[in-house]
């Protein structure tokens, strides 16, 4: 036997039953999960190893290494190999390739297996592939972490002397490696949730385009991985050793937890400055806002009372003068005013919004546009508009005229006499998005698209475009030349490479993945609205627990390659929070409460 | 036989933190001999060895072990010399035949055919789990792996702590029958001086850092001696230079001397009468470092550490 050998054959015998376990739980449950599937849904044979691996290879890799590093490093023992004719360095080596050794492979073959068993699997519920849950991309994601926690966990185990303290440390470091670069942004190239989920895609595009993203990643991850193991080395030469004692845990651990909870403090913090607040009456929330910078409305729903009950809404009108936000009388409105999908303005004394009524037999929506006073009281005049596709219906006013832009029709009333909106014009128009390159992965994941716009005689193309793209179903927030897209899991910024002859034209420049440690520890995040000149509001989701939260963040996207956040706004809310912009970069926030926020200090 | 010494120690500190451990020690082993590295636990032996062996550095001085320095030639050093240490611990769950088949690869002068005949004559089951061992096995285990590559010294931290006085005995007597027939040069440190006195052929007394005699056992059991006198000769035995322990007892007083030959001569031309009492290593020790000794020029100061009887 060489001394190599002897070495690796020492190791081996040292961590092969973190192999064994670890196979037996990223291979063996995956199996009983896949053979109990079969019989219980007669599918095929589903072996998905990824649940487990994911959220466990990080343990494994942190008991791996202090398992391999305690059993040599501890006072009677080590004396014994240290004073033979071992090189240390040599050993030290050999045992960190060991260890690791043990941890790739248990986390890696059983992706792979999954990898393999997924793409040999053809159909599985019918005509619905569920194809692996796993991809290589993901795989090279995570190899690199699972490497950095095992080498922080290594020199936690080389330096520290106590077991017990070493392992503490190193789930310490696993808090720091995981939630450190979520929550800073500049560290976010460094984070493994915080990578976009195109990344994820395996088309060759998106392989190709996430190139720089893992090389950064990876050479990141790898470059913590060889300090650590340099650390580990030089502390093994040297004999550093740590003699922790409880005291120098619980400030270790302390600080850890300080450091993230204080820096996940900071962006709830940074929270815009609320310039003024409005109650609302018990069990309302606001519904939609409307403003155009000086005027606007706002309709509050009541929550229903019971199932299937229409909810009573209300209509208050808003002003803002001397940077003040007045609220007019609440006026209640017809049942059924504005149920999903409808859009409402205000024009002099009355309100006008679109109902989505119906779906016809052929397929054809009927969509009406109903007009309401200052009283309440619904004028008789409705008119219905038929239109097919989708059921958008933005509606938007210029000169007293009204424009209401359906899937594909462009219907227009004249609305001088608000009581008695009268159809003028009705054509049909194509418009919206009509093109992309690169397949997506997510709704609205394209590396370039194009919307086509509807031509409308008074507005110019850049208009049409801010406004067909401000409305459902895009949400997107045209700012300067960037197009800011919010999807449920983060942000997208496209640039406006040209716009001509009826047609947008997009390419993809920067995406960001929403970083709020509590966010990302709490709840799923919902991106539900829009924008203004320099950043995009979005408000997302939170669900704390006992107490719902509902939270905006404001995106600089000045650099469309580098869309950061610069604000946080959050607020007890069971309802989502609406955000209406101002053009100086206020925003007016309905939730369970009105607020008018500052603007955020870019 | 090598002139060069097997080590060799110059002036050597060591501290730990504001501690120290060793201040200045001077040592030199000739090669070939074994030599008996005595002190009292604390006085920093374990320190002085482990430094021979490049696992420590010292703060200062100078230290050569089989010509090599161990601060730049430590694993060379490994490789020559063989090491056994107090109460040392191996991989419990390697058998003891895995241990030496593991240990093998990494001493080029192993001698697979010596380390098989050694195990035989200590008695050791090679297919027990070295975590099974009896503590004597385990020592015994130690001495084979620090002989097993024929190292040209043979370093032993108080190697029989913990063993009961059979056991040290046995241990002794292998140790006598395979290292010195093989004129290998033992670096022996103990406290336990009865058990190396048979077998040392040069001792070095370490006390709070500093050697405190270096010489072979023979002349220091000849040079150091108890000079037992009258009651009214204490002032001429208190003039005597080289005074490591007095002690008053009734009519007598006593002095252990370190050069009995040049006490006995500096006494004779007053005609006092003077017992001469032999010591052995243990007492000699003793004298060294828990010794009552005079001030310069001057009377002891309070009673002496021991009430001793000549």
């Amino acid at each position: 036997m060489k001394q190599i050998s002897a070495i690796i054959w020492k190791e081996w015998h040292d961590v092969r039953w973190f192999l064994a376990v670890a196979l037996l739980l990223f291979i063996g449950m995956p199996v009983v999960g896949a053979i109990e599937n079969r019989f219980t849904y007669s599918t095929g044979f589903d072996f998905n190893a990824s649940p487990w691996v994911i959220p466990l290879g990080g343990i494994l890799a942190i008991l791996t290494a202090i398992g391999i590093t305690y059993s040599d490093l501890g006072d009677r023992l080590e004396d014994f190999w240290r004073s033979r004719a071992i090189n240390p360095l040599r050993w030290i080596l050999i045992k960190y390739f060991v260890g690791l050794g043990v941890v790739l492979v248990s986390c890696i073959v059983p992706l792979l297996l999954e990898l393999r068993i997924g793409n040999l699997r053809s159909t599985t519920f019918g005509t619905i592939s569920i194809n692996n849950q796993i991809n290589a991309a993901t795989i090279l994601l995570f190899t690199p972490l699972w490497i950095v926690l095992y080498s922080i966990a290594f020199l936690c185990g080389c330096v520290i002397l106590r077991t017990a303290h070493a392992t503490m440390l190193a789930l310490a470091g696993m808090l720091l490696i995981y939630f450190l670069p979520m929550v800073l942004p500049f560290m976010n190239w460094l984070s493994v949730d915080a990578q976009p989920d195109w990344l994820m895609n395996s088309d060759q595009l998106h392989w190709l385009l996430g190139v720089p993203i893992r090389l950064g990643y990876t050479g990141g991850m790898l470059a913590i991985a060889t300090i650590a193991l340099l650390l580990s080395l030089i502390a093994i030469k040297r004999n550093w050793r740590i003699i922790s004692g409880t005291r120098m845990m619980y400030w270790s651990i302390g600080s850890t937890l300080v450091l993230l909870f204080s820096t996940a403090a900071f962006q709830l913090g940074t929270n815009l400055p609320v310039l003024q607040q409005f109650d609302l009456p018990a069990g309302e929330h606001v519904r939609l806002i409307r403003f155009n910078g000086a005027h606007g409305m706002i309709i509050t729903s009541a929550d229903p009372i019971e199932a299937n009950h229409a909810p009573q809404q209300s209509l208050q009108l808003i002003d803002l003068k001397d940077d003040r936000l007045t609220l007019g009388p609440p006026i209640k409105l017809p049942p059924q005013s504005l149920p999903f999908g409808g859009q409402a303005c205000a024009f002099r004394d009355h309100v006008l919004y679109s109902v989505f009524q119906q779906m016809l037999m052929d397929k054809t929506f009927t969509s009406e546009l109903r007009s309401t006073d200052l009283n309440g009281s619904l004028t008789a005049k409705s008119v219905t508009v038929l239109h097919s596709l989708n059921p958008f219906i933005g509606i938007f006013l210029r000169d007293q005229r009204l424009f209401m832009l359906t899937g594909d029709k462009l219907a227009i009333f004249d609305i001088h006499v608000p009581s008695e909106p009268r159809l003028i014009s009705e054509e049909k128009v194509a418009w919206g998005h009509v093109s992309n390159q690169g397949s997506s992965y997510s709704q609205g994941m394209y590396t370039k698209f194009q919307y086509r716009l509807p031509l409308i005689p008074g507005f110019s193309e850049r208009e049409l475009l801010a406004i067909i793209l401000r409305e459902p179903p895009y949400e997107r927030t045209l700012a300067g030349n960037a197009v800011a897209i919010a999807f449920e899991d983060g942000l997208l910024t496209y640039k406006l490479d040209r716009i001509k002859d009826g047609g947008a034209y997009f390419t993809l420049a920067g995406s960001y993945q929403p970083p709020s440690l509590l966010e990302r520890i709490f709840g799923n995040s919902q991106v539900v609205l829009v924008g203004s000149q320099h950043a995009v509001h979005a408000s997302q989701k939170n669900n704390v627990p006992g107490k719902d939260m509902e939270g905006i963040t404001v995106f600089g996207i000045d650099d469309p390659a580098h869309p950061r956040p610069v604000a946080h706004f959050a607020v007890p809310s069971a309802h989502p929070l609406i955000v209406e912009p101002l053009p100086d970069g206020r925003a007016i926030v309905g939730g369970d409460q009105l607020f008018l926020l500052g603007k955020p200090s870019m | 036989m090598n002139d060069q010494p097997a080590i060799e120690v110059r002036a050597v500190t060591k501290s730990f933190g504001k501690k120290p451990v060793l201040n200045g020690v001077d040592l030199s082993v000739p090669a070939g001999q074994t030599f008996a590295f005595l002190g009292r636990n604390g006085a920093g032996k374990t320190t002085t060895i482990r430094m021979l062996l490049g696992l420590l550095k010292p703060d200062g001085g100078q230290i050569r072990v089989l010509g090599l320095d161990p601060a730049v030639d430590a694993l060379e050093i490994r490789r020559r010399v063989g090491y056994l240490a107090e109460d040392q611990a191996m991989f419990g769950w390697m058998r003891v035949e895995q241990l030496l088949s593991f240990m093998a690869p990494f001493y080029p002068t192993w001698d697979a055919a010596r380390a098989r005949e050694l195990a035989d004559k200590f008695q050791l089951p090679m297919k027990t789990r070295t975590k099974h061992l009896s503590k004597g096995q385990g020592v015994r285990l130690g001495l084979l792996l620090a002989l097993a590559h024929r190292p040209k010294l043979v370093i032993l931290d108080d190697p029989t702590l913990g063993l009961d006085p059979i056991m040290r005995k046995e241990f002794l007597r292998d140790l006598v029958t395979y290292l010195q027939s093989e004129q290998v040069t033992v670096f022996f440190s103990s406290h336990l001086l009865y058990e190396i006195e048979p077998v040392a052929d040069a001792v070095a007394i370490l006390d709070r850092g500093r050697i405190m005699r270096q010489s072979a056992t023979e002349e220091l059991r000849q040079h150091v001696k108890r000079l037992i006198v009258p009651a009214d000769a204490e002032s001429a035995l208190l003039g005597l230079p080289g005074i490591l322990d007095f002690v008053r007892s009734g009519r007598q007083v006593s002095a252990v001397v370190e050069d009995a030959d040049a006490a006995l001569r500096a006494l004779a031309p007053a005609g006092t009468r003077v017992e001469e009492v032999d010591l052995n290593l243990d007492e000699i020790f003793e004298a060294y470092v828990i010794g009552n000794r005079p001030p310069p020029g001057g009377r002891p100061n309070g009673e002496p550490h021991l009430e001793k009887v000549a």
